[in-house]
């Protein structure tokens, strides 16, 4: 193993501590906190893992968990397979490449608060383009703001439309760096599309998807503008996520101690979900390096 | 030429000196637009730059920060808790002026000495005491918000329904009215907004109904809770409300009600002048409002939730601050703001020939004000304490819960937070 000499260690420590500043040491202190009852204009006062208790004990935090749960998971396959679908037809070869490729990205340079937002007026039940075409042709009064399984759906919709295109990027990135030798030898041995899909294209992808696996699974964890901006997490509180519990008992009652709490119960159960993606990564590198 | 030089510098110095103590301080406000619009006009063709005057004056450079209630409030705490902040002078609600927030607040008291706001005792009195705790005034009324019941007169005509004069007369005139036009257009006859505690009371309220009561009791369980329940779930359930009322938000509220898709809203009496805008409304004049009705005659129902001025304590131009909300509460400019669409926190205001003359709401809201009660009182689990009525009072209107398991877990949820707050 090559052992790290003074000048390298002395080039690599700027990077370290601006990790050190921005990443560890506000995590360390909003631990901190979440060991405090601590609120505006009082000082802290140690609790030990009281917070924790309060919020494990919590049925809206369950309910909150389990919502995430399911709009999360939604979200990354459902978003998988479309872009998997997507890359794979791109590599195919499609019509216009560059003006397919402009409209597949463009949901990812619209902000995040305006996309939402306009999916709200099109999909207002009195007046929206959607929600009124959807009534015309029969499928009778499209009321998703009263209804959470309905709601849960849209913002699983909306939060897939503006994520597609970071993971077919993704995706399509490790399916242009296959080699085109295996499709020729492929072609040679008489094999369909279906089978180069199947036994080249998907596998050699696999270290790609993990990849997008992991980032998507992160960031979806932390699912807040869309909840908050389409329902604020009602009606009745039944279609809240985690940031947004947090987000209600940081910012709107001013409980620091249990929102840190929240947040750190929400570290690591994105930890938890994407370790299982990290682990099988780490395999096939160490069987990739045998 | 050692002197000329001297000289020359005390000149430089001098000048440069006059040419600092001309240069404008600056002022932030943290607030609502709604308050900006009351003090400043705002961009209505008729404004009274009440606050630009001021700054005039004093070669003063306003500098707004406006947000959304939440928002503002987690910001200013956010401030407030520094060991200085850039926020000179703050709009507070009435919900959020508690013992823990007091204590980040400038004492009033020692400014209010020395230079005393004209006819202070003006203001409601009410209000007055509200803003006082621990024997200090931390704040000073500004802007009452009192709900009423706005209706669209053409609608009521179109449908041969009469204006109504009691809460029964109300719902079935709503009923009524609630039907599709000849354009397709679907008409709701009773709009509000669901998401917030406040109009969901003051619908409760002409029930008779209270949730927390200014002395802190829970009065949640009660049949005129059950019986308002009950009403507003019938509504819903009849399509008399908007299919998305607890999703349904203020600009959509007013949309809703421009458009002549809504007959009647519960909204503040000063939605007036945005409900008939020539600019924006399909029925200028034509959107009526009137104090909300009980079914005891002559008696109306009203909450209200009320706005205050504060000076933040860490805050470093509190005297400049001070001076400001000197100038807003005066008598003069309190008519002035009201002119501006502002909820006056003067009775005396709505006497002005002024405010008689072009707020053709005035006598009615003086009613509302008059039988006015706040929707939530001020304690530390206030903001939790309404986010539980929300809770309860969407699963009874969706038909999650029965009325009356809604008001007991009401019931049983505010005490245990009222209690905790103690």
């Amino acid at each position: 193993m090559r052992r790290l000499n003074p000048a390298a260690i002395l080039m690599l420590a700027p990077t370290h501590l601006l990790l050190f500043l921005v990443i560890a040491l506000p995590s360390i202190y909003v631990f901190w906190l979440s060991l405090n009852e601590s609120t505006y204009g009082s000082d802290l006062t140690f609790v030990g893992f009281n917070n924790y208790v309060t919020v494990l004990t919590s049925p809206y935090f369950w309910r909150a968990a389990l919502n995430t749960l399911i709009v999360v998971n939604a979200v990354v396959y459902i978003e998988l397979l479309i872009a998997i679908g997507m890359a794979a037809l791109f590599l195919g070869g499609v019509r216009y490449p560059k003006i397919m490729f402009a409209i597949v990205l463009m949901p990812y340079a619209i902000s995040e608060v305006v996309g939402v937002l306009v999916w709200k007026i099109m999909l207002n039940t009195g007046s929206g383009v959607l929600a009124r075409t959807i009534e015309a042709l029969g499928f009778g009064m499209f009321n998703w703001s009263v209804s959470p399984p309905l709601a849960l759906s849209v913002v699983t919709l909306i939060s897939i439309w503006h994520h597609l295109p970071f993971t077919f990027l993704l995706i399509y990135a490790g399916m242009l760096a296959i080699p085109k030798s295996l499709y020729e030898a492929s072609r040679i041995d008489g094999a369909s599309r279906w089978q180069e899909f199947w036994r080249i294209t998907l596998p050699l992808t696999v270290p790609a998807i993990l990849i997008s696996l992991i980032f998507r699974f992160v960031f979806a964890f932390r699912l807040f503008s869309e909840v908050w901006l389409l329902t604020a997490g009602g009606p009745a509180r039944l279609t809240e996520v985690l940031a947004v519990y947090l987000y209600q008992s940081g910012f709107k009652y001013g409980e620091f101690g249990t929102a840190s709490a929240t947040g750190w119960l929400m570290v690591l159960g994105s930890l938890g979900v994407a370790s299982v993606y990290l682990w099988a990564m780490h395999r096939r590198m160490v069987s990739g390096n045998d | 030429m050692l002197r000329k030089i001297l000289a020359t510098a005390v000149l430089l110095a001098a000048t440069a000196g006059s040419v600092s103590a001309q240069e404008p301080r600056t002022l932030t406000i943290i607030s609502h637009n709604v308050h900006k619009t009351a003090a400043t006009g705002g961009d209505l063709a008729t404004a009274q730059n009440i606050a630009g005057e001021w700054a005039e004056r004093n070669n003063v450079t306003l500098n707004w920060v406006t947000l959304d209630i939440g928002p503002l409030h987690d910001r200013l705490l956010r401030e407030m808790s520094l060991g200085e902040t850039s926020v000179d002078l703050a709009a507070v609600l009435n919900t959020r002026i508690v013992p823990s927030v007091a204590s980040l607040l400038e004492p009033l008291d020692p400014h209010m000495q020395a230079n005393p706001i004209e006819d202070f005792d003006g203001i409601a009195e009410g209000l007055r005491n509200a803003t006082v705790i621990d024997g200090k005034r931390v704040a000073v009324p500004y802007r009452h918000a009192t709900n009423a019941l706005h209706f669209n007169k053409t609608l009521l005509a179109e449908r041969g329904v009469a204006v109504p004069a009691t809460l029964n007369e109300m719902l079935a005139a709503a009923r009524a009215a609630t039907y599709t036009r000849d354009d397709g257009t679907r008409v709701y006859g009773l709009v509000t907004t669901l998401d917030t505690h406040v109009t969901a009371l003051q619908f409760l309220s002409a029930f008779g109904a209270v949730y927390i009561d200014a002395d802190l009791n829970v009065r949640a369980n009660s049949p005129e809770m059950v019986a308002g329940l009950t009403e507003l779930a019938n509504l819903y359930k009849e399509g008399v409300l908007p299919s998305n009322v607890t999703a349904l938000g203020l600009d959509e509220l007013i949309a809703t009600m421009r458009e002549g898709r809504g007959v009647f809203a519960i909204n503040p009496f000063s939605r007036y002048t945005a409900l008939n805008d020539p600019a924006a409304s399909l029925y200028p004049g034509q959107i009526d409002v009137m104090p909300f009705p009980t079914n005891e005659p002559g008696k109306a129902s009203a909450n209200t939730e009320f706005w205050s001025w504060a000076i933040p304590a860490n805050s470093k131009q509190k005297d400049l601050a001070y001076d400001l909300i000197r100038e807003l509460s005066g008598k003069d400019a309190t008519v002035r703001a009201a002119l501006n669409g502002n909820g006056p926190v003067r009775p005396a205001a709505y006497d002005d020939p002024r405010i008689i003359e072009k707020l053709p709401y005035a006598a009615a809201e003086a009613i509302g004000l008059r039988d006015a009660s706040v929707a939530v009182p001020a304690f530390a689990g206030a903001v939790e304490a309404t986010t539980i009525f929300i809770e309860e009072m969407q699963a009874a209107v969706l038909g999650l819960k029965t009325p009356e398991d809604a008001a007991a877990a009401l019931q049983t949820r505010a005490e245990e937070l009222v209690a905790k707050s103690k």
